[in-house]
């Protein structure tokens, strides 16, 4: 089968690549541009490890073809950092303890960016229903709902103050 | 002596019985007298045994020192997730 | 010999419970830590298993060529690629890959190896297996009937006597008790009997199995994988094989989960043989569907318990039989149900029995505290119907016949140091228990064991010259437990916690290590690195006492620093270690310290939980609204972490206790294998886990820890199902309560 040839932008960076018409979003970053930060856990746009940026909707990178970034932004996890600084819900992950076995951290964080990017102050339920399509066995979801609050309070402070 | 209890799994090598009296220094030297009692419980303790020395479960360790009037337990080997 | 300052101590500590950065934060929220998947080698090939749609079925042929014969693929395997293994191997291996018999869906028959992804799939649907479909079983109880599908002729029930003559799919009967049960339900006013039934869960963990395997021509291999174990998975890969365990390195990659799941083989020996055939590396991944069909889970069961009460609150007597369905090869798990059982309470009379069952269901892996939360759930039921019967507080109930000190557990030996009654009380002095009830809510309560365990271990710590330190450890660290090995060390060396980094070392590099399981790292690798610290102390010191011209124990080594003591001391200022570490080559090579032990003593360890919750009449949808886990941790090394432990294990036993379950249909065909129908807990399923850490020293370990991995999962099948029963005045006796289940039990309590 032929492949075909895909212009994108990753992360901010203009890039080609050839892919089989088949191939998920999913598989082109990881086996394709060795960006490995993107998880699979199930492959069904059930666990959602695999959550990137397309354009400014989030998404499971499993559930869109490569094919389909042509012309598009994609904004994975290795793009979340600002060079040498981690964005605040990096930080605050690592700091609120957010993290056990670290899988399905990616996803979280770039839901929990998502989700911050559109609403600023979400209330807890908020946080609980828009990360509800992020799967996480280790935490029981506590410490990953605090950090999120807490740099949603963070930023707020910063942009005000 | 050193009081010696089996669980209920190993009677099937021993007649039925689970109490026992030794003089025995070590879990290790235990052992070798139950063995010689009943020679059928030897590959079960080789492999598949833990023993409680008064309370405390030792999962592997033969050697440790007993007590005049320890109370041993001999329990299956246990593993955890 | 010099003098260490305090290294045994349960208190004054200075990093031990703080709660710094993990070590390796930064790796897993920037996406650079590399788990199983995330790895390539140059010439890799892509294997995939071909597994058996029917779940039980004699393999009669298979056939290779029109496979073999497409473009791109490499080599196959099947069972005849490997040879006879040890009797303690062979269950392994058969469930590995199908020899002979297909004994579940699921269950491997062939592995291909191919250029790409694509063609591997194709590959594997271009090879022909003529199968002979046998009748199947896979529900517990029908398992166990006389005319059931046998899945092994030659099994024959162990631990009783006489021996059975007839083969049977019960693998293995255990027993465990004292006292005399007719003696104690003659004592009791009020006998109460119960049957219970729980279905499989499975551990869940978002990482699929994963690894790379490359065996050299000259004999040398490597493993890279996702485990919970590396030393596990050398060892049995080299048995299976027929490989010294010398020639295969196994590197652990980071680790998405495992909770037990992780603690046995199933891609990498398929990998190793096919890279043996190919001369390539292989790198195999499995799919969610794989990961629920053919690994994992835990047992489901059934069980009769029965408990006798006088009038005023005295437990006479406890009695349990379990049935453990164990999947297509047996195990141990009825047996660890068994033992945990009653282990909660003091009786006089008390028998626990199990069967571990042989069922057309993949091979049953630990999954936390394996076998603790089934019995638990039957046990604390028929407790709590008991405490409402007598109208006694339920805790109040549960302390009054609480195990302490020196009383015989119902599984044997006598307990030592536990901390039980602190629990219960601590729970019911707790801010939640001491509420009221919220208006249209209800609560219940549950408290659960579990043993924790040490094992082999071997650790080294090495001091740079500048002055910081490496330690190296051999379990995974599965949930930030290197932020508590870097914090130990740090603290019995009295340097700054940023000063120790941890790595977890391949297999050659190190000694047998166990699993990280059991509740056991933070145990017994914390021990470890204690005893090296302190090997490494004494080393500096006498470095110290060479430069300073006087005696070695002369030299006493406080908060990080040699001084001089004692009267032959003479005057000098205290001397780092970073200027110890700095003259190393003038005083004599490099300085180390590394332990090596069977970490024994771990120590036992209890949780209660409570919950309020709500129950929707309508839909059977029970929602948690309050939560808390009271539990003991000896130490906590990280709070945090412990915390986490606590909240994580809470979670998933409350998806068990309301959603998780193999579902199966008359085909013996797991019916939900994805996250859409196997549904586990999601963020807007559950409140805040509020996470009540206690502290009663383990005297088995220098700073006091216990294990706080598995426990938590014990109590919330009970809890939930108690709180359950407060809301609606239903009993439920089965698991999961999810709400097609509750909602007919509702409508049928209503009929009367």
């Amino acid at each position: 089968m032929t492949n075909i040839q895909v212009s994108t932008k990753i992360n901010g960076d203009n890039c080609e690549f050839l892919c089989r018409p088949e191939e998920t979003l999913l598989e082109v970053l990881r086996d394709r541009m060795g960006l490995t930060g993107t998880k699979e856990g199930c492959a069904s746009g059930d666990c959602g490890a695999c959550s990137v940026m397309l354009d400014d909707r989030l998404v499971c990178s499993c559930l869109v073809l490569g094919a389909e970034a042509q012309g598009r932004q994609v904004d994975t996890i290795e793009g979340m950092a600002d060079g040498g600084e981690l964005h605040p819900l990096q930080r605050n992950f690592i700091e609120h303890a957010a993290l056990q076995c670290g899988i399905c951290t990616p996803g979280f964080l770039i839901a929990a960016k998502a989700l911050l990017d559109k609403n600023p102050d979400p209330t807890e339920t908020e946080v609980r229903y828009w990360l509800a399509g992020n799967l996480c066995r280790c935490t029981g979801y506590d410490k990953i709902v605090r950090a999120v609050l807490h740099t949603a309070e963070e930023m707020r402070g910063t942009e005000l103050g | 002596m050193v009081k010696v209890s089996l669980w209920g799994g190993l009677r099937e090598f021993t007649d039925g019985n689970s109490e026992f009296e030794f003089s025995a220094p070590t879990i290790h030297k235990v052992f070798l007298q139950l063995i010689e009692q009943y020679p059928g419980l030897e590959p079960e303790l080789e492999n598949n045994v833990s023993v409680a020395v008064d309370g405390q479960i030792y999962r592997d360790s033969i050697f440790v020192s007993l007590d005049e009037e320890a109370e041993l337990f001999i329990l299956p080997k246990l593993q955890g997730g | 010999m010099a003098k260490i300052d305090r290294l045994e101590k349960t208190d004054g500590f200075r990093v031990v419970g703080t709660r710094p950065d993990r070590p390796d934060g930064v790796d897993k929220v920037t996406g650079r830590a590399r788990f199983g998947a995330d790895t390539f080698a140059p010439g890799m090939l892509i294997g995939k298993v071909l597994r058996s749609p029917h779940p039980h079925a004699r393999i009669v042929s298979i056939d290779t060529t029109k496979a073999m014969a497409l473009h791109g693929v490499k080599a196959i395997v099947t069972a005849q690629d490997f040879g006879e293994v040890p009797r303690a191997h062979k269950a392994t291996l058969h469930n590995v890959m199908a020899h002979g018999k297909a004994l579940y869906e699921g269950h491997a028959v062939a592995a291909v190896a191919a250029a790409d992804v694509s063609i591997a799939r194709k590959a594997v649907k271009l090879i022909d297996v003529e199968y002979e479909i046998l009748p199947h079983v896979t529900d517990v109880d029908a398992a166990m009937a006389q005319d059931a599908p046998l899945l092994h002729e030659d099994n024959f029930t162990s631990g009783i006597d006489p021996k059975p003559e007839k083969p049977s799919n019960i693998d293995s009967f255990s027993e465990f008790g004292h006292g005399n049960i007719e003696d104690g339900f003659a004592k009791a006013d009020i006998i109460l009997e119960r049957e219970f039934t729980t279905e499989a869960a499975h551990q869940g963990y978002i990482e699929p199995h994963a690894c790379l395997a490359t065996f050299s021509e000259d004999g040398n291999s490597e493993i890279w994988c996702t485990t919970q174990g590396h030393f596990l998975v050398r060892d049995t890969c080299a048995a299976l094989l027929d490989i010294a365990e010398s020639r295969l390195r196994v590197t652990a990659s980071e680790i998405g989960g495992g909770f037990g799941g992780k603690t046995v083989v199933y891609l990498e020996p398929l990998a190793l043989a096919l890279s043996r055939k190919t001369g390539r590396p292989v790198k195999m991944v499995m799919s969610r569907s794989e990961v629920f069909r053919a690994t994992g889970p835990t047992s489901s069961s059934s069980m009769r318990v029965k408990i006798g009460v006088t009038n005023d609150g005295k437990i006479t007597a406890g009695d349990a039989h379990l049935n453990y369905q164990s999947g297509a090869f047996g195990g141990f798990i009825a047996m660890l149900g068994a033992m945990c059982a009653y282990a909660c309470y003091s009786l006089e009379n008390v028998r626990a029995t199990g069967d571990e069952v042989l069922t057309n269901r993949p091979m049953q892996a630990s999954y936390r505290a394996p076998g603790a939360p089934i019995i638990n759930f039957a046990v604390e039921s028929v407790i709590d119907e008991l405490a409402g019967k007598l109208g006694i507080d339920p805790i109040d109930f549960r302390l009054m016949n609480a195990a302490k000190e020196g009383d015989r557990s119902s599984y044997g030996p006598k307990y030592d140091q536990i901390g039980l009654v602190k629990t219960l009380e601590s729970a019911r002095d707790h801010p939640h228990y001491q509420a009221p009830v919220a208006e249209g809510q209800a609560r219940g309560m549950a408290v659960g064991f579990w043993f924790n365990f040490g094992g082999l271990t071997s650790i080294s710590l090495n001091v740079n010259t500048d002055g910081t330190v490496t330690v190296s450890v051999g379990r995974p660290d599965i949930g930030g437990s290197r932020a508590a090995m870097c914090q130990m060390a740090a603290e019995a060396l009295g340097i700054p916690y940023e000063n120790v980094r941890t790595i977890i070392a391949d297999t050659s590099s190190l000694g047998f290590n166990d699993t990280t399981d059991g509740s056991r790292t933070t145990f017994a690798n914390g021990l470890a690195i204690i005893r090296a610290a302190q090997g490494a102390i004494l080393e500096m010191c006498g470095r110290v006492a060479k430069i300073w011209d006087i005696p070695q124990d002369a030299v006493e080594w406080v908060d990080g620093f040699a001084k001089p003591c004692g009267p032959n001391a003479g005057d000098f200022e205290p001397m780092g270690i970073a200027e110890i570490a700095r003259k190393t080559a003038q005083t004599g090579g490099p300085i180390a310290g590394h332990h090596e032990v069977n970490a024994e003593g771990a120590g036992v360890s209890f949780s209660a939980h409570i919950a309020d919750v709500k129950v929707d009449e309508e839909t059977g949808c029970t929602q948690i609204c309050r939560y808390t886990v009271v539990q003991d941790a000896g130490k906590a090394i990280h709070p945090s972490y412990v915390e986490g432990q606590y909240q994580g294990g809470a979670v998933q036993g409350i998806g068990w206790a309301l959603n998780e379950g193999y579902i199966y249909g008359d085909d013996g065909i797991m019916q939900n294998p994805g996250f859409l129908d196997y549904r586990m807990p999601v963020c807007s399923d559950v409140p805040m886990i509020e996470a009540k850490i206690i502290e009663i020293p383990n005297k088995g370990h220098p700073y006091g820890v216990r294990g706080v991995g598995e426990t938590s999962i014990v109590p919330p099948l009970a809890t939930i199902a108690n709180a359950i029963c407060s809301a609606t005045g239903i009993r439920m006796t089965q698991i999961p309560m999810a709400p097609p289940v509750l909602l007919k039990a509702i409508e049928e309590h209503k009929k009367g």
